[in-house]
């Protein structure tokens, strides 16, 4: 008699073994799915909305900034994350440049201004870097399907930044001298921040690819880097 | 020369059923090994043991459900494109639900290109597999046969 043709009955055990080995790998194979497209969802659905302003301490009786003033700016750096996973902020990256009305007005100035052209590529508007820099220290925890905000209160002094000080000084000067407030001035925000996905570990090996750096990590970003 | 199709369409069923075990085995272990730290189990680097125990596993597994040593082989090789059709989907998974983190015209390259050690290395272990898987199937055979003849 043929193998193949035995009858049935002495196969149940390897029927058994293929029906457990194909269970356990469905079962496997299902989890890791399951694992990746949380992350995925997590990848595509995550956001940031960040938000700025920016006051003075210390003005003086005219409206000007003092010497001993303080221009400070608050940015909320807030991650929406309707994904299942929870996020933890790594860095945030920001930049606040305020808008050189002096330099737009036509008068020289002496600092290194960042032009930014209007969209049909005629005229456009003088930006300066009054702020710039990074926070690595919040570790704030985005819960899954929740929001964290990282809030940063950046100060502008002299003894600080002697450079972006004085164009401060200069600038809202030349604001109040035009009869409208210091704070009237505009500015404008870049945000650029990354987040550890929670659950989702870092390769160790020094020979892992980029993209199992980037599967665990997200990066997100509001505004233009306009010095780029 | 008369062709039994029906025999050879039962062997090809026959080859495929053996070869689910380790094609099933060969997707995941290929998909575990390029994204170790969003699936199953989750660690920060892929396993090579691991990889190599459920490939060697699953080939074991898939080698006892042939009936002879040449079926066995030839389903240990086929399972080498049916577990690679495999990790592209589960590549593919976050597609369906309308979700890419890579272009999908470029998931087949990106697995084989990434998976290319999982998959070179499976088809010696799918090979190793058949032929113990086979050596069991007999031993577990010729053990029963005794018992039979004395009912």
């Amino acid at each position: 008699m043929n193998r193949a043709d035995r009858g049935a009955s002495g196969e149940w055990p390897f029927a058994a073994v293929l029906a457990a080995s194909v269970a356990v790998l469905v079962v496997f194979m299902g989890l890791s799915v399951a694992n990746f497209v949380s992350v995925s969802q997590v990848h595509a659905s995550a956001s940031v909305e960040a938000t700025s302003s920016v006051g003075y301490l210390g003005l003086a009786s005219d409206g000007t900034l003092p010497n001993n003033g303080t221009a400070r700016a608050w940015v909320n750096v807030t991650v929406l994350n309707p994904g299942p996973k929870a996020l933890v902020f790594d860095t945030v990256i920001y930049k606040l440049w305020i808008e050189d009305l002096p330099h737009e007005a036509g008068f020289a100035v002496p600092r290194t201004d960042v032009p930014v052209p209007n969209a049909n590529g005629t005229g456009g508007r003088w930006l300066f870097t009054a702020y710039s820099g990074s926070n690595t220290s919040s570790a704030v925890v985005v819960p899954a399907f929740g929001k964290g905000t990282v809030p940063l209160r950046l100060d502008l002094r002299e003894q600080i930044d002697l450079r972006a000080f004085v164009a401060v000084q200069n600038i809202t000067g030349f604001a109040v001298s035009k009869g409208a407030s210091a704070t009237a001035v505009p500015w404008e925000l870049f945000i650029l921040t990354s987040l550890w996905i929670d659950g989702v570990p870092q390769p160790t090996s020094p020979t892992a690819p980029i993209y199992q750096i980037a599967v665990g990590r997200l990066v997100l970003q509001q505004g233009t880097d306009f010095e780029h | 020369m008369n062709i039994d199709w029906s025999a050879q369409f039962r062997r090809v069923l026959r080859i495929l059923r053996t070869s689910i075990v380790p094609a099933l085995a060969l997707g995941y272990t290929a998909f575990y090994s390029i994204y170790p730290s969003a699936t199953f189990p989750v660690s920060s680097d892929a396993s090579f043991g691991w990889i190599l125990l459920v490939l060697f596993a699953a080939s074991i597994a898939g080698g006892i459900q042939a009936e002879y040593l040449q079926e066995a082989l030839v389903a240990g090789v086929a399972a080498l494109p049916l577990g690679f059709a495999l990790a592209v989907l589960l590549a593919f998974t976050p597609g369906l639900a309308g979700l890419y983190l890579l272009e999908p015209s470029a998931v087949p390259f990106f697995i084989a290109h990434f998976a290319i050690l999982v998959l070179v290395l499976s088809f010696p272990v799918n090979l190793l597999g058949a032929v113990i898987g086979q050596l069991i199937r007999d031993r577990f055979r010729a053990s029963r046969a005794p018992n039979r003849l004395s009912r």
